[in-house]
């Protein structure tokens, strides 16, 4: 079996995306072709390499409640050459969005896209995991997985990767989205505080955040 | 004011002054015509230029656009039960038009307004799309709308451009 990773991320380093991504390989067996789509086009050798895989799984930032566009363009593009080439092959989907605010739950509409982009392509749609808290996920690399803020996370992919192994589909249990194990309290105001030292080390005043136009 | 956002050319707006203004309404109409980046997750918007979007073209400003009006139209094909890219790529351009930090709404985290009007949103999609597609494009927008802090004035969907007057 072989499986595409898809980073969906714009982010040309240290995205939440590509480090959910690197969290899920180290559950994986299989052949593994990891692949950037963070531009608007999908690049000609990508695009045959994805249709050379059994399942894809593509990991994103939620951008303003869905699919950030450089990569809905991507989908477009991949639907296209998907009904141009059918393959008797069924490939299977699985995605992991993520979110800047705390509540996974929020992820779902961006998911739902997904599946019905899936649909769409021909696609089997496996599982879809929406995280929220996706602004500290980078910041856990040393934390062992499966622990502390990690706990769900790592459950979650870990379940993942054996559905993918498994060529197990989820009926009504497709999506699932949940928080990291943090409090939310403490999730506001390591943002707030990140903002405030963001804008502090570009020259700004902590009131000029509120800047209106 | 009102601000509305569509995917069509640009021999689309006399259509849409007259489909969505009165005589000598004042609007701004967002049309594809220079080359727009996406949205890179900088948030340079809200740490470097707060409310201003650092990316060099035409859409920019797009927060403060956002902050003069008081209804925003959008006319979009319904692309998977959200908006085609290009209108996409427009909200994504929107982030400074919200706040960096965080509040309560509804029980969930949301980003605080930069501005403290209500926004009215109208949502006109268009084109072949499913039922559940249909669903998702109504949750999408009612996001949209909670995460703008607006009010949700219109959404609905018609076969075709041609027909959303109609409706």
């Amino acid at each position: 079996m072989k499986i595409a990773m898809v980073n969906g991320s714009p982010k040309a380093k240290d995205s939440a995306s590509g480090e959910i991504l690197s969290m899920l390989k180290k559950y994986l067996c299989g052949e593994v072709a990891e692949l950037r789509l963070n531009r608007m086009q999908v690049e000609k050798q990508d695009m045959e390499e994805l249709f050379t895989c059994d399942v894809i799984v593509i990991a994103f930032p939620l951008y303003i409640d869905s699919v950030p566009s450089h990569l809905l363009r991507c989908l477009m593009q991949i639907e296209a050459y998907a009904k141009a080439h059918r393959q008797e092959r069924k490939i299977r989907v699985y995605v992991a969005v993520n979110n800047g605010f705390f509540q996974g739950k929020q992820n779902l509409p961006a998911i739902e896209v997904m599946k019905h982009w899936s649909d769409r392509c021909g696609f089997t749609f496996g599982r879809a995991l929406g995280v929220g808290g996706g602004g500290m996920i980078c910041f856990l690399r040393a934390v062992p997985e499966g622990h502390g803020p990690k706990k769900n996370l790592s459950a979650a992919l870990k379940e993942m990767a054996e559905d993918m192994e498994q060529e197990k589909l989820n009926g009504d249990n497709q999506i699932k989205t949940f928080e990291m194990n943090y409090p939310a309290w403490a999730y506001k105001w390591q943002a707030e505080y990140g903002w405030r030292r963001s804008a502090k080390k570009n020259g700004l005043k902590r009131k000029d955040l509120d800047k209106q136009w | 004011m009102k601000l509305i956002i569509h995917d069509g050319s640009k021999e689309w707006e006399d259509w849409m002054r007259k489909t969505f203004l009165e005589s000598g309404e004042q609007a701004e109409i967002i049309t594809e015509q220079e080359k727009i980046r996406n949205c890179i997750g900088c948030f340079g918007c809200w740490v470097k230029t707060p409310g201003r979007c650092v990316l060099k073209d035409d859409y920019n400003r797009m927060g403060e656009k956002m902050a003069h009006a008081d209804e925003i139209i959008i006319v979009s094909r319904c692309v998977y039960g959200t908006y085609a890219p290009f209108v996409r790529n427009v909200l994504d351009r929107s982030l400074p038009y919200i706040h960096p930090y965080f509040t309560k709404r509804g029980g969930e985290i949301h980003h605080k307004v930069r501005y403290p009007d209500k926004l009215r949103i109208s949502v006109y999609f268009y084109g072949d799309c499913t039922e559940e597609e249909k669903e998702t494009a109504v949750r999408t927008v009612k996001a949209n709308v909670l995460n703008f802090n607006g009010i949700l004035a219109h959404i609905s969907f018609a076969g075709s451009r041609e027909e959303i007057k109609s409706l």
